[in-house]
């Protein structure tokens, strides 16, 4: 009987409000009182079971002996536990009720928070020292991330950009930017629909630009000259997965996108990304990625971009770009390659391809976990990269060509105690030919500090 | 027509309909399990009152081998009862299928065993009968339809209306509505009977000639109708199939003892070796066994129980239902979780018990009188291990160290009174405590009830961080894991959508490796990574995170 009311005790216990990790459910209605009840009445119940013990002992005595007043007394006991029992029956229904009105609770709280948006922030400081150059601190960006899931089919996601400690109509520059603003209705798991501001889907520094989570301060030169990094656009995308087995997983993502326009020079494409809601000519670009996953250890990807670029909607500019991130235990490679051919008029290139090659390797000793107190798992990466871009366009005089070249090496460090903070230190050394496509030919130091929460 | 929701569960389906209600298929909307929804029809204040004392009962007996309750709530005004989903089939349909011998004990095994655990907590099913215990895929059985069953030990002998279903009333139902535990004993051997000849005993054409012959018509002798029903077993359920509630046993002991015996029988190294009981002592050593000497051939003394050992292996090999977790109820003793010193009084020496096996006569002659009182513990004993061995001395010898029986502290159900004979029953039994029964070959499918319950726990997932549109392997640490444990992601206390588990890999009972995948329209933010067992106990969530 008492193994009955431990049962109870035991049905009545759901998952406790701590495990349920939700801080304003547990506010709102936290059954803690109810399990403290509960544990007490355990406790009493243990106290009953030891004093049936007792009992059960007695018993055999009285047997034994034979002892008439033995038994009135051992009558009375019996009574009184059994009352005991009974107002713990009593009270153990009145803790499930509570419980349960608790849970009610919960479930409303529950689904209210399901509706609600959830904000995230990410955000860089960057300070760098090149050679002959002044030394500059850059509150590079500041970043809300707002995303949601109204419905299960419906969900939207949305970046805003604060660069440059940006200041709206005042005079010290920097900008505000809606990074990334779409909302998707997702029909099946292979299909769904997005509609806004895209980022666009080609290359893998791209689709994954957020520079915290990036093991070098930044971004790679092929990513900076080649293909326009961060490059977002107004367009419509369709979007997909499929599952393979349990552990592969086969994605992709293909937009309408208003494209490039004829602002691409031979220093690269970064002009030519239009302002929002413009098109300089009625064609549209058609971009998109196809990648294959493999948890998160190995991502590969290939991804294709074509549109027309002048103005007149005659030239077009095509380009491809295949991505790939393997990690080999602590050793982590990383590598893009972009090329990118234009129809050729006046001054605009021909060419433009560049690459990049990374490898990180990951170090978590026990001196790191020292150092990086009561964080779990936090992490030294050692870093080197290579960066390598070439832009081949019309030279100064008819039916010359003109090569623009630059490359870049990268060493640094990176320090994570979590991976909502960073720490990261390099050394860059750029060279470049002719007309620089980003740096130029310089040494410099970096450091930044980087957060996601 | 069929209700939608009842209570918070989904409804899926009609399982069944009968005079008093409807059982549906339903589903918990938070966790996605299946159950069984019994709902009664109309406020017939009698069968509401019966319907929450089921669920009292029930809620009272957690054994493996009764169905379990998981939820009484009403529906507006209607109660209703969710219970575990069992698959399978009911005895009664699977009893007309070709069924082996040793399948039928391991019934045998079940059905006894769950009807011991209930009455040592006080509880009298009153309606035992095939259409009310269930047979698992995996070929166990679970007891059900507690809907009449009393409860309390100062009820055990009360009378009552006369309920039931007449070919498994026991005579003394009939005479005088005067119901006690050795009723169900009667019912229970009356679904034997049925189940090993295919045939109930007293069945007829009419109500009333089936009561007749329940009270005048004696069966035939068991072994006789079926010649491969070893004597002990018959002479068991005959005995149990007695008119006078007297002359039937006590308990379940003999029944499942005799089962236990033919179950062991074939084990061809039975007639080499032999253990005889020692004289009672001053010392107490009343259940202390020991080897004759000069019974095994001493060139070969080694041979034996490496191939008892071998055998009965092999055997619980083949009749496993599943390989369980090295720390799961299902696993050996010798594997298992050390016992507390709280749970098992160290025994006196028995290894020389231990290298003894009885004869095929004396084991079964022996192995109901071996038995301990508490028809539960013995469930995970006879697996054939030198710790099962060594265990299964532990209860015996603990009882007649002292020269009276014990209440053995885990086993609640041997403090619980059941009824004012109970400890000479106890007594009385301990002197018969004298052999080690042979090891069955059939596997113990069901933890020791007074064993403590290895609840699971996680202490940490690693990493903790799923990036929005990937997939990834959370590594759970913690302990008491098992193959069997459902993951589940919650937002809040739902089910979240978006993100889900794709792979749930066993590694150790401190290891289980969970694969993840998020959509890419997942929201970022925190959710609640749940485990839970098959038999639905849920363990404190651990946070993960979505993340850019």
């Amino acid at each position: 009987m008492i193994g009955s009311l431990l049962l109870m005790a035991a049905l009545v216990a759901p998952p406790s409000a701590t495990s349920l990790g939700d801080a304003t459910a547990q506010a709102a209605a936290s059954p803690a009182p109810a399990d403290a009840r509960v544990r007490e009445l355990q406790k009493e119940i243990e106290q009953l079971r030891t004093e049936l013990r007792g009992l059960t002992g007695d018993i055999e005595k009285l047997r034994v002996a034979g002892d008439p007043s033995a038994a009135v007394e051992l009558a009375a006991r019996v009574a009184a536990v059994e009352a005991r029992q009974a107002r713990l029956e009593a009270e153990l229904v009145r803790v499930a009720e509570e419980l349960r009105q608790a849970g009610d609770a919960l479930d409303q709280v529950s689904e209210g928070d399901r509706k609600r948006p959830t904000l995230t922030v990410y955000g860089t400081l960057q300070g760098n020292k090149y050679q002959g150059r002044n030394s500059v601190l850059d509150a590079e960006a500041f970043e809300l991330v707002l995303s949601g899931r109204p419905h299960p089919r419906l969900s939207f996601f949305a970046e805003i950009e604060f660069e440059r400690a940006a200041t709206v109509g005042g005079p010290r520059g920097g900008e505000v930017v809606l990074e990334q603003a779409y909302v998707s209705y997702t029909f099946a798991q292979a299909f769904a629909i997005r509609t806004g501001v895209l980022l666009v889907p080609f290359g893998n520094v791209n689709v994954d630009h957020f520079a915290p989570l990036r093991d070098v301060v930044r971004k790679p030169l092929v990513s900076y000259a080649i293909a326009p990094s961060d490059w977002t656009d107004n367009g419509l995308e369709i979007t997909g997965r499929r599952l393979i087995g349990t552990a592969w997983l086969i994605e992709y993502e293909a937009a309408l996108i208003a494209g490039l326009d004829d602002q691409i020079s031979s220093v690269g494409t970064r002009a030519a990304r239009q302002p929002f809601g413009v098109d300089n000519n009625g064609n549209k670009a058609v971009v998109g990625r196809l990648a294959l996953k493999r948890s998160a250890s190995f991502e590969t990807g290939v991804s294709g971009y074509r549109g027309r670029y002048d103005d007149g909607g005659h030239l077009s500019l095509t380009g491809w770009a295949a991505d790939l991130r393997t990690e080999l235990g602590p050793l982590r490679l990383t590598g893009e390659f972009d090329r990118f051919t234009a129809g050729q008029v006046d001054a605009a290139p021909r060419e433009l391809l560049g690459y990049y090659v990374r490898a990180s390797l990951d170090l978590k000793g026990a001196l790191l976990r020292k150092i990086a107190k009561d964080f779990e798992e936090p992490r030294l990466t050692l870093v080197a990269q290579y960066d390598w871009a070439r832009i081949e366009g019309p030279g100064a005089t008819a039916g010359s060509v003109a090569v623009n070249r630059e490359t870049g090496v990268t060493l640094g460090i990176a320090y994570r105690p979590s991976r909502q903070w960073v720490l990261k230190i390099d050394h860059e050394t750029n060279r470049a030919t002719q007309k620089a496509l980003d740096r130029g030919t310089v040494n410099g130091w970096l450091g930044s500090v980087g957060f996601v929460f | 027509m069929i209700p939608e929701k009842i209570g918070k569960y989904t409804v899926i389906e009609l399982l069944g309909r009968g005079g008093m209600g409807e059982v549906y298929l339903g589903e918990d909307p938070y966790i996605g399990r299946r159950v069984a929804i019994k709902m009664i029809k109309g406020a017939d204040p009698d069968a509401r009152d019966r319907f929450l004392h089921e669920a009292r009962v029930i809620g009272g007996l957690a054994h493996p081998a009764i169905v379990s309750l998981i939820d009484f709530d009403f529906s507006g005004d209607e109660p209703f009862l969710v219970m575990e989903l069992l698959k399978g089939q009911g005895l009664d349909k699977w009893i007309r299928e070709a069924h082996t011998l040793r399948e039928k004990l391991g019934i045998l095994e079940d059905v006894c065993q769950a009807l011991a655990f209930a009455h040592e907590n006080g509880v009298l099913h009153r309606d035992v009968k095939p259409s009310n215990v269930q047979v698992l895929p995996n070929g166990h059985a679970k007891l059900m339809d507690f809907g009449i069953a009393r409860g309390g030990a100062a009820r055990l002998t009360a009378t009552g209306a006369v309920m039931g279903t007449p070919e498994y009333m026991a005579p003394e139902i009939l005479r005088d509505a005067s119901y006690s535990a050795k009723s169900d004993l009667y019912a229970c051997s009356v679904l034997l009977y049925e189940m090993f000849t295919g045939e109930n005993p007293f069945a007829a054409k009419t109500v009333a000639a089936t009561l007749t012959n329940v009270l005048t018509h004696t069966p035939k002798d068991l072994g006789s109708v079926r010649a491969d029903i070893p004597e002990a077993l018959s002479a068991a359920v005959m005995r149990c199939l007695e008119k006078e509630p007297e002359a039937r046993p006590e308990g379940f002991e003999e029944l499942l003892g005799a089962g236990r015996a033919a179950l062991a029988a074939p084990v061809p190294t039975l007639a080499e070796t032999r253990a005889i009981p020692l004289e009672r002592t001053a010392g107490g050593s009343l259940g202390e066994t020991r080897a004759v000497p000069g019974q095994t051939s001493g060139s070969r003394r080694w041979l034996w129980p490496v191939l008892v050992v071998a055998a009965a292996f092999a055997g619980w090999w083949a009749l496993r239902p599943s390989p369980p977790p090295a720390d799961s109820p299902l696993a050996t003793p010798a594997s298992a979780p050390s016992p507390s010193p709280a749970e098992v009084i160290e025994p006196p020496a028995v290894s020389a018990s231990i290298e003894t096996t009885p004869t095929p006569d004396e084991a079964r002659s022996a192995a109901p009188a071996k038995l301990p009182r508490d028809g539960v513990s013995r469930r995970a004993m006879p697996t054939p291990t030198r710790a099962a061995v060594t265990r299964e001395h532990e209860e015996p010898l603990t009882a007649t160290a002292t020269g009276r029986t014990e209440p053995s502290p885990a086993p609640l159900a041997t403090a619980t009174p059941f009824s004012a004979a109970a400890p000479e029953s106890r007594a009385q039994v301990a002197p018969l405590v004298a052999k080690e029964p042979p090891p069955s070959a059939r596997p113990s499918p069901l933890p020791e009830a007074a064993a403590p319950v290895s609840v699971p726990s996680v202490s940490s997932v690693s990493p903790r961080s799923i990036r929005r549109g990937s997939s990834v392997v959370l590594e759970l640490r913690g302990s008491g894991l098992r193959p069997d444990m459902e993951v589940r992601i919650l937002q809040g206390r739902r089910p979240a959508v978006g993100i889900r588990v794709v792979r749930v890999e066993y590694v150790s009972p401190v290891v289980l490796r969970v694969t993840v995948l998020s959509e890419a329209e997942l929201p970022l933010g925190g959710y609640t990574l749940l485990l839970q067992d098959a038999a639905g106990l849920a363990i404190p969530g651990l946070q993960i995170e979505v993340v850019l």
